[in-house]
C-alpha cells in the first residue's frame, strides 16, 4: 500500500513538472568511457533548453538559472562560451574529448548585432562572470582580449544567417587555476545541484585527484528542427570532463564510482526529462551490476529508474602491454628555441590522415613578445615549403592589444609540418611584472581549427569542427632586480649624508685668520711645561758644575 | 587571507593567497589545520572572491573603503553599512608596522587606521574587530584612532609570532599557534553560543603562544565581557516583522524598460558555416595590399626622385 502511494506520488510529482516546464528541458547524463586500461575518461553533461518567442527576455525562471540569464541579457549576449580547465589533454594518446578547452580559462562571446559598445559589454561581462565563478576573469583586459576572424564562428543559430566580427570577443588567461572554489558556483547553476542524479558524483575534492579536469558552460540559441526555423530555443549546456589514472589511484584491478568519485550515484533529479549513466569498458572487463540496456557501445543505466543510491564497478581490468591508443587525425605540440632576448616560436603539426587536409591556425602572442612576421615560415618535414592558403596578421600595439596570426594551411597528407617564427623579447617596467616573475609569463595555446569529417570523429556537440589546443607555452622575460631601487636609495642617501655633511660644515663655518703671536692657552701650558723642564735640567747642570768647581777648587 | 571559518556570515569577502592545486600539491583542493587532517578549512563548498594576483593591497584597501571601479560584481564588494559589524583578519608575514601582501608589497599600520577611518566616516561599520597573526602584531593595531574597533594580535613588538607544527610528508609548517588555538576555540563555538570576546581573549596563553598576545579596546564601547563572540563570527541573523503591506505594482519601471527594449527580430535564423579554411571565396576579410604602407612610399618617393633627376639631366642637356 505504502509502495503504491509512493508510486503515485512520484507520478504526480513528475505530472506536475512535466506540465510546468512545457518550454523548458533539463537533461543530464555522465558517460564514463576508458581511454586504456588505465585512464578512465568521465563527461558529465547536463543541458537545460528552454523555447521562446521573438526574443529571448525572461522574466521569470524555473530551471534556467538566473543568475546567467540576468548576465546574458544584461550584457546582450548571443552566444557564450566558457572553459576553465587545470591539465593538458593528450590528443595523441587520449583522442578527441568531447568538449575541447585549453588549459587555463577561456572564454568567448558573441554579443547581439545590436549591441552598442561592445568593449563595454565585454568588459562589464567579464567583472560580472568572475564575481560568478570566483576567477579572475576581470584579468582578461584589452591586452588579452582579440577578436579571431575565423576560428571562432557561432555554433548556434544567427540572425539573418551571416555573422560580423565585431561581435566576438575571445580571451584567455593559462595561469588561472581551476579550484574547489570555481566548482561550487558552477554548480549551484545547475537544477538539481549536487544533490540527484550524475551531479551527486561531483565531489570537489576527489575531482582534483585527477590528470585533467575541465568544467565548461556554453550557451547558445538554437533551432528545434532544421529548415525555417520557425521555433527558437536557448540552451545552455554544462560540461565536466575528468580523466583519471587508475594506476595512481591504486584502482587498478577493479574500479567503481565510489572508488573514483567517493560517491555513490543517486536517483535522477525529478525535473530532468533524461537522466543516464552510460559506462564503457574495455575488452575483457565486466560491469557490475550488469546493466542490459545498450546504446552505441555503451552499457546505460537509466538514473529514473533507480530506486536507491548505488554504485557500479567495473572488474577484471588487465595491466596493458603497450596499448596506446593512436589518434588518427591532426595533432599539434608547439614548443619555444632561441636563447636571451631573441626567441623562436615552433609548432609541430602532425597530419596521420593519408589525405590533404586544410586547418586554421591560430595564436595570440602577447605584447612583450614583438613577433617578427617575416620569420614566418610554413615547412613540411620533407622541407617543402608550403605557402599558406591566407594569412591574417594584426601587429599588437605595446600595452595596447596583442599580436594575432591567423593562416589556413594545407596540410599535406602523412606529413610532419612546423610552422615556426622569431619575437623578440621585450621589456616590461618594473612595476608591471607579477609578485612572482620568475615564474615566466604564458603564450596562451595555439588553436588547431579543423572539420570533424577529417578527422573521422562523430561529435554529438558543438557542431562541425573540433579545436584542438596545444600547452600553453612559459616564456622568461627579462626580470630587474626588484630590490634594485631600495638599494639605490639607500646608497644616494648615505653618499648624500656624508657629502651634505662635510659641504655643510664648510659652508657655514666662519674662518677667520689666527695671529702669529697669539698662542692657544693649552699651548701656552704646554710650552711652559716644557720651558720649566729644561730650567729645571738647566739648573741641575749648573749646580752639578759648581760643585765639581768647588771639588777642584 | 582568508576571512570566515564555518559559520555563515552575511558577507564574508575572501582575499586568498595560496597555491594548494599546483603540480604539487598533495592533497590537491584541501587546506587543512592539522597535520593529522581533522578539519579542512578549505571547504567543499568554498568561494573565495579575491584571488592569486588579485592580492593586492590596492585592493583590500579598496574593498574595506569601497571605492571600486563600477562593473566589481557584488561578489566582489563589502557591501555593509552603519548597522553591520565587520570582521577583518589578517595573518600572514609581517614586522614592527608592516603586513606584507604577496612577498611583493605591504601595509603599513598608518595605512590600514586611515582605511578604518575612512570606513567609519562612509558608515560602513558599526562594530569592527581586528585580529592580526604575524609578528610584531600588536604595531598594527597602534595606529587606529576611529570608534567601536576591538583589536586582538598574536604577539607583542619585539616577539615572533610561531607556526604551530610542521607537517613532514609537505615539508611545511601548516598554520600559526594564535590562528590554531583561535580555530579550536571557534570550533566548540555554535551559532546559539554566550561566549564572550573576554574568553576569547585567554586563549592562546604564553606557554601555548610562545608569544603574548595583546588585546585594545580603549576604542571600544561595549565592556568585553558583555560582548558575545557570535557578534562577529556567524551572525545570527534577525529578521523584523511588519504588519503593513507593501503593494508592487504589477508593471514595475524596470520591467518596463526591459520590454522596450526588445528588438523584434528580423529575418530568418539559421546556422553558418562553421569551417571556413576550405572555402576561401567566402572570405570576405581578404588581406589587401596596404596602398598606405611604408615599402610603397618609399617606392612612390624613389620613383619621384628618380624621375626628377631625368628632367634636370634633360634640362641640362637643352641648356648645354
Amino acid at each position: 500500500m505504502q509502495k503504491n502511494m509512493l508510486g503515485l506520488f512520484v507520478l504526480i510529482y513528475f505530472a506536475m513538472f512535466c506540465t510546468c516546464n512545457g518550454n523548458e528541458n533539463y537533461e543530464e547524463s555522465l558517460k564514463l568511457d576508458m581511454i586504456d586500461p588505465e585512464l578512465v575518461y568521465g563527461f558529465f553533461n547536463f543541458t537545460t533548453t528552454w523555447n521562446y518567442e521573438h526574443w529571448f527576455a525572461p522574466r521569470h525562471y524555473k530551471l534556467f538559472p538566473r543568475s546567467l540569464g540576468q548576465l546574458i541579457q544584461k550584457y546582450n549576449i548571443a552566444e557564450l562560451h566558457f572553459t576553465m580547465t587545470q591539465g593538458l589533454w593528450r590528443y595523441k594518446r587520449w583522442g578527441f574529448p568531447d568538449a575541447s578547452s585549453p588549459t587555463g580559462a577561456q572564454l568567448w562571446v558573441w554579443f547581439h548585432k545590436n549591441t552598442e559598445d561592445v568593449d563595454k559589454n565585454w568588459v562589464g561581462f567579464t567583472n560580472a562572470l568572475s564575481g560568478l565563478f570566483c576567477a579572475s576573469l576581470n584579468f582578461i583586459n584589452k591586452a588579452v582580449t582579440v577578436t579571431p576572424k575565423i576560428s571562432f564562428r557561432p555554433v548556434g543559430v544567427v540572425e539573418g544567417g551571416e555573422t560580423d566580427n565585431t561581435f566576438l570577443r575571445y580571451g584567455t588567461l593559462s595561469r588561472e587555476n581551476l579550484c574547489t572554489e570555481n566548482l561550487t558556483p558552477w554548480m549551484k547553476l545547475l537544477p538539481c545541484g549536487s544533490k540527484a542524479g550524475p551531479g551527486a558524483l561531483l565531489n570537489p575534492s576527489q575531482l582534483h585527484h585527477s590528470k585533467f579536469l575541465s568544467i565548461g558552460l556554453h550557451f547558445l540559441h538554437d533551432c528545434s528542427e532544421g529548415g525555417s526555423c520557425e521555433r527558437r530555443h536557448v540552451k545552455l549546456e554544462q560540461h565536466i570532463s575528468v580523466v583519471y589514472d587508475l594506476r595512481t589511484l591504486n584502482l587498478m584491478p577493479n574500479f567503481s564510482l565510489l572508488s573514483l568519485f567517493k560517491k555513490r550515484v543517486k536517483p535522477a533529479c525529478p525535473l530532468s526529462s533524461r537522466s543516464v549513466l552510460m559506462v564503457r569498458v574495455i575488452e575483457g572487463a565486466t560491469i557490475s551490476p550488469a546493466l542490459t540496456e545498450s546504446v552505441g557501445g555503451f552499457s546505460v543505466l537509466n538514473l529514473h529508474r533507480l530506486k536507491s543510491d548505488s554504485n557500479v564497478q567495473v572488474k577484471g581490468l588487465k595491466t596493458p602491454g603497450v596499448t596506446t591508443k593512436l589518434n588518427h587525425g591532426v595533432t599539434n605540440h608547439c614548443y619555444l628555441t632561441g636563447i636571451g632576448l631573441e626567441g623562436g616560436f615552433v609548432c609541430s603539426i602532425v597530419n596521420h590522415n593519408n589525405r590533404e587536409i586544410p586547418i586554421i591556425f591560430f595564436q595570440v602572442v602577447p605584447w612583450f613578445l614583438h613577433t617578427q612576421v617575416h620569420t614566418l615560415k610554413v615547412v613540411s618535414r620533407q622541407n617543402d615549403i608550403i605557402s599558406p592558403a591566407w594569412i591574417s596578421y594584426t601587429p599588437g600595439k605595446i600595452r595596447e592589444s596583442p599580436n594575432i596570426m591567423e593562416l589556413i594551411v594545407r596540410l599535406p597528407s602523412d606529413s610532419i609540418t612546423e610552422l615556426s617564427f622569431h619575437f623578440t623579447k621585450g621589456f616590461m617596467t618594473w612595476i608591471e611584472h607579477p609578485p612572482d616573475a620568475n615564474h615566466g609569463f604564458y603564450i596562451s595555446p595555439a588553436v588547431i581549427t579543423t572539420k570533424t569529417n577529417d578527422l573521422n570523429i562523430s561529435k554529438e556537440l558543438h557542431g562541425s569542427v573540433q579545436h584542438i589546443y596545444s600547452e600553453a607555452i612559459l616564456v622568461n622575460i627579462p626580470v630587474p632586480d626588484f630590490s634594485m631601487p631600495y638599494n639605490v636609495i639607500c646608497l644616494v642617501c648615505t653618499v648624500l649624508a656624508i657629502s651634505f655633511g662635510s659641504f655643510h660644515n664648510l659652508a657655514t663655518r666662519r674662518f677667520h685668520k689666527l695671529s702669529p703671536n697669539e698662542v692657544s692657552p693649552v699651548k701656552k701650558k704646554f710650552l711652559s711645561l716644557i720651558e720649566r723642564f729644561k730650567s729645571r735640567k738647566k739648573k741641575n747642570v749648573d749646580e752639578s758644575l759648581a760643585s765639581t768647581a768647588e771639588k777642584s777648587s | 587571507m582568508t576571512v570566515g571559518f564555518k559559520f555563515k556570515a552575511d558577507f564574508i569577502l575572501n582575499f586568498l593567497l595560496s597555491l594548494m592545486n599546483g603540480r604539487f600539491a598533495r592533497l590537491p583542493g584541501k587546506v587543512y589545520n592539522n597535520k593529522d587532517e581533522t578539519i579542512d578549512v578549505y571547504g567543499s563548498d568554498v568561494e573565495v572572491d579575491y584571488r592569486g594576483y588579485e592580492v593586492t593591497v590596492e585592493n583590500f584597501i579598496r574593498v574595506l573603503t569601497g571605492r571600486l571601479p563600477p562593473d566589481t560584481p557584488r561578489s566582489k564588494r563589502l557591501s555593509t553599512d552603519d548597522r553591520s559589524n565587520v570582521l577583518v583578519y589578517m595573518t600572514g608575514h609581517g614586522g614592527e608596522d608592516f603586513l606584507k601582501f604577496q612577498d611583493a608589497e605591504e601595509i603599513s599600520n598608518v595605512e590600514l587606521a586611515d582605511a578604518f577611518e575612512q570606513m567609519w566616516q562612509k558608515r560602513r561599520y558599526h562594530e569592527l574587530l581586528f585580529i592580526i597573526d604575524t609578528c610584531q602584531a600588536v604595531s598594527m593595531y597602534g595606529k587606529f584612532y576611529s570608534p567601536n574597533i576591538m583589536s586582538i594580535a598574536s604577539s607583542q613588538i619585539g616577539e615572533d609570532s610561531l607556526s604551530h607544527h610542521v607537517d613532514p610528508t609537505i615539508g611545511v609548517y601548516i598554520i600559526d599557534r594564535y590562528t590554531y588555538y583561535l580555530l579550536e576555540f571557534l570550533e566548540s563555538t555554535r551559532p546559539g553560543s554566550r561566549k564572550t570576546m573576554a574568553q576569547l581573549f585567554e586563549i592562546c596563553p604564553r606557554h601555548q603562544c610562545i608569544s603574548s598576545t595583546g588585546v585594545s579596546t580603549h576604542l571600544f564601547r561595549r565592556r568585553p565581557d558583555q560582548t558575545l563572540v557570535t557578534d562577529f563570527f556567524g551572525s545570527v541573523r534577525t529578521v523584523d516583522t511588519s504588519d503593513d503591506f507593501l503593494h508592487i505594482s504589477p508593471k514595475s519601471k524596470a520591467l518596463e524598460r526591459s520590454t522596450d527594449n526588445v528588438p523584434l527580430s528580423r529575418g530568418h535564423f539559421s546556422h553558418v558555416t562553421q569551417f571556413l579554411g576550405d572555402q576561401l571565396d567566402q572570405l570576405k576579410i581578404l588581406p589587401q595590399p596596404d596602398k598606405t604602407s611604408l615599402g610603397s612610399k618609399i617606392e612612390r618617393a624613389a620613383s619621384a626622385a628618380f624621375l626628377l633627376v631625368v628632367v634636370m639631366a634633360i634640362i641640362k642637356s637643352l641648356i648645354g
